[in-house]
């Protein structure tokens, strides 16, 4: 299938069976192109044996652990053909994944992004308050995942404010000011989890303050583990978020820069749907088989977008849980997942890199 | 010394007067160390801690002293400064009580993550030094952060230093100058290697083989592998047999990794990571296969390595292939080599192939499941004689 035909499924709309045939014809001819383009997937694929002349299952596709991608260059499009780079910060101080995007890839990306969050903010573009700092896109050590974010959402926005200083403190009047501009206006919130969660609900609360967007939609990112640490479950989160701006649509979603434009966005009943466009699988570490249902495993995360880096089918360093597929009660097709955290990190025994901390 | 400084048992200001090896008062003091050990309720259910007091009993000692002995006159060289590693917890305590058996007052520098984690063994240090205050007088077991200028300090003032940790400890130590006369004993990265002998594995009926298999564990999963000494690479043997044997070690090496392991997301994702970059980056050739789910993958190798450094394994992934006679390794024996661990093949009589054939690399011939066990001579070198000095 082109990427043009790929781009008119419904977001949500393929059924079990039928999303399988896709997968196993996309996946089969996106292994294929990698190992033709890329040598050293090649070679992986050459050492695991998998056969070549005969479509491959979803999970049989192999996959590449996302840590690969701060170790090697991986491309399957010559050099000059690379039209962005993207990369990811891990933790400070670590080494960070380089993405490597042709203009086809990078525009796929882009589409889908939209077409996922159509399903949540309609066809038309509307006033975007980033509830972040412009400075996060001009301060090349704050850049990275939260920029690229940021940027590849600006893209909902008809017009853009953003809501903290460059101190990380919010901006009351800009706010208030874009508010009564658009005011009766359905208004787009982005930002990621933690940021929102310290400097807009926990600032407004601590001001004894509190914004009024009835008709906003919030979209956020980035993960719990901070929060979780402060012990605020996601159902607190809504509720103070509610309390705080009178937002009531807040959509969590999961997604990494190896696989970017495909989200997994949360549904009004707080789950995480994998759209028509990417797919996710539950493995057990210990013998990599499919868990069940409900059985706590590490997420391998399967896109049908790139093309220039063999990304294709990713083994991620999050763990998470299938809840179901094509049952959702929200009617949204497809699987649905919560993510659980990250991997826990064990210590790495043995004789070596010693004489620290 | 600056106010980073912990002392975590011992003394703040060692005297560094020289004993001579195997003093009775050292001998005395680690023997009654092992029977703590072995007595403590907490300790000996901890593998690692429970090896360490059985290493220090007192017939084991003994022997080590008749090993050890020297026809001419002994003295230690005064303070040993020991800078034991991070992920090797309990070598701090194997080093400590090798400088002091070689008749040294002893600094040893455990990293901040061991100080915490090994709490309970440096507790039982502290209350059996308290019974033996000679050689409390003469030990410092500390910890100080690396940044702190400590071990440019303490180096200044050592007699000897023993610096474990790999590569780029020693490259960092090397930049510190000790006195003149100062002595250093530095163990880098090594790599490790096993032989088995085909004829052997293949003659084996399931307990005896499960028995070797059991073996094997010992040497590799628990330091994940990562210890210098454990196995990277196994070589069979093809002495007779049939080949199809392999196929049953490696089942039944998985087996005992499956029962004993601890296995997770966490180890899954880096030997993941390790198998695709042996693989990607070209630098081996060959084809996966697993056993008992993920807990061993192996990469059957299409030909001979050039060497033993691009064979990175680890959680249990492991480079295996075969050789016709045992001289087709000598060119893989690179100074890097450490331990080759025998399977079915008499240590001694492979020591002295290697001595015989001038292989410029392995220290160390062992046979299964001895890979791990510290020894008094390590890397080639004998501890007790580089730490002290003769008269003549």
């Amino acid at each position: 299938m082109d990427c043009d035909n790929l781009l008119l499924l419904e977001p949500y709309g393929l059924p079990r069976a039928e999303k399988r045939e896709l997968f196993t014809q996309v996946l089969t001819d996106l292994t294929r192109r990698h190992r033709a383009d890329c040598p050293e997937y090649a070679r992986l694929l050459g050492a695991l044996g998998t056969p070549e002349n005969r479509p491959l299952a979803p999970e049989e596709v192999p996959m590449l652990p996302v840590s690969l991608f701060k170790e090697l260059e991986l491309r399957s499009v010559p050099e000059e053909a690379v039209f962005k780079t993207l990369t990811s910060s891990g933790t400070t101080g670590q080494k960070v994944s380089k993405i490597y995007l042709d203009a086809p890839t990078s525009a796929l990306q882009q589409q889908v992004l939209c077409r996922i969050m159509e399903d949540v903010l309609g066809p038309k573009r509307m006033p975007l308050l980033v509830l972040d700092t412009r400075k996060v896109l001009r301060d090349r050590s704050m850049f990275s995942a939260r920029g690229a974010g940021i940027l590849g959402f600006s893209i909902f926005g008809s017009k853009i404010c953003y809501a903290l200083d460059e101190h990380m403190q919010l901006d009351w009047d800009g706010v208030q000011a874009f508010l009564e501009e658009h005011s009766g206006e359905p208004i787009f919130l982005f930002g990621f989890t933690f940021m929102i969660w310290k400097h807009v609900v926990r600032a407004l609360e601590a001001q004894g303050k509190h914004l009024d967007i009835p008709r906003g939609i919030l979209v956020h990112g980035g993960g719990w583990k901070k929060l979780a640490h402060e012990a605020v479950s996601p159902a607190e989160f809504r509720e103070r978020i509610a309390a705080a701006t009178g937002i009531t649509r807040v959509s969590d979603y999961y997604g990494m820069a190896e696989q970017t434009g495909c989200i997994y966005l949360e549904c009004p009943c707080g789950h995480l749907h994998a759209s028509v466009w990417s797919d996710i699988l539950v493995r057990r570490a210990e013998d990599g088989a499919l868990c069940a249902p409900g059985e706590p495993g590490v997420l391998q995360v399967l896109s049908l977008l790139p093309r220039s880096y063999p990304g294709h089918s990713l083994l991620t360093e999050d763990m998470g849980v299938l809840l179901g597929e094509d049952d959702c009660p929200c009617g949204r097709l497809g699987k649905y997942v919560r993510v659980t955290g990250r991997v826990p990190k064990a210590e790495v025994r043995g004789c070596s890199d010693t004489y620290e901390g | 010394m600056k106010d980073e400084y912990t002392l975590l048992a011992g003394t703040q200001w060692p005297d560094a007067t020289p004993w001579t090896p195997f003093d009775a008062r050292a001998v005395d003091f680690l023997s009654a160390l092992s029977e703590a050990i072995l007595r403590d309720p907490v300790l000996r259910q901890q593998e690692n801690n429970a090896a360490f007091g059985f290493w220090c009993r007192r017939s084991r000692l003994e022997q080590l002293a008749q090993r050890h002995a020297s026809p001419w006159p002994r003295l230690g060289r005064g303070l040993v400064l020991h800078l034991a590693p991070a992920n090797v917890p309990e070598l701090f305590a194997y080093t400590f009580a090798i400088g002091l058996l070689a008749g040294n007052a002893n600094l040893v520098r455990l990293s901040s993550r061991c100080a915490e984690t090994q709490g309970d063994l440096l507790r039982r240090i502290e209350c059996v030094l308290a019974d033996h205050p000679e050689v409390r007088a003469r030990t410092a077991l500390m910890t100080y952060p690396r940044e702190s200028g400590c071990t440019a300090e303490l180096c200044a003032r050592c007699d000897a230093r023993v610096v474990w940790g790999g590569d780029e400890t020693v490259a960092a130590l090397r930049t510190m100058p000790m006195p003149p006369h100062g002595v250093e004993l530095a163990f880098p990265d090594r790599r490790s290697l096993a032989v088995l002998s085909q004829r052997l594995i293949d003659g084996l009926d399931g307990e005896a083989l499960r028995g070797l298999a059991h073996r094997f564990y010992k040497d590799t999963y628990p330091m994940d592998q990562n210890a210098c000494s454990s196995p990277q690479l196994v070589v069979w043997l093809e002495d007779g047999g049939n080949s199809a044997c392999r196929a049953r070690w490696w089942e039944a090496v998985a087996a005992v990794a499956v029962e004993r392991y601890p296995f997770g997301p966490f180890q899954a994702a880096r030997k993941l990571e390790r198998l695709c970059l042996s693989v990607m980056t070209g630098a081996v050739e060959g084809r996966v296969e697993r056993y008992g789910g993920n807990y061993l993958h192996l990469l059957q190798l299409t030909s001979l390595p050039q060497d033993l450094d691009s064979l990175r394994g680890g959680f249990g992934l492991f480079y295996t292939c075969g050789i016709s006679r045992l001289e087709d390794l000598l060119p893989l024996l690179t100074p890097k080599v450490q331990t080759l661990v025998c399977g079915g093949l008499e240590p001694a009589e492979v020591s002295r192939f290697l001595a015989r054939r001038h292989a410029l690399g392995v220290d160390r011939v062992v046979t299964l499941g001895q890979a791990l066990e510290m020894d008094t001579i390590w890397d080639g070198k004998d501890l007790i004689a580089g730490l002290s000095r003769m008269i003549l």
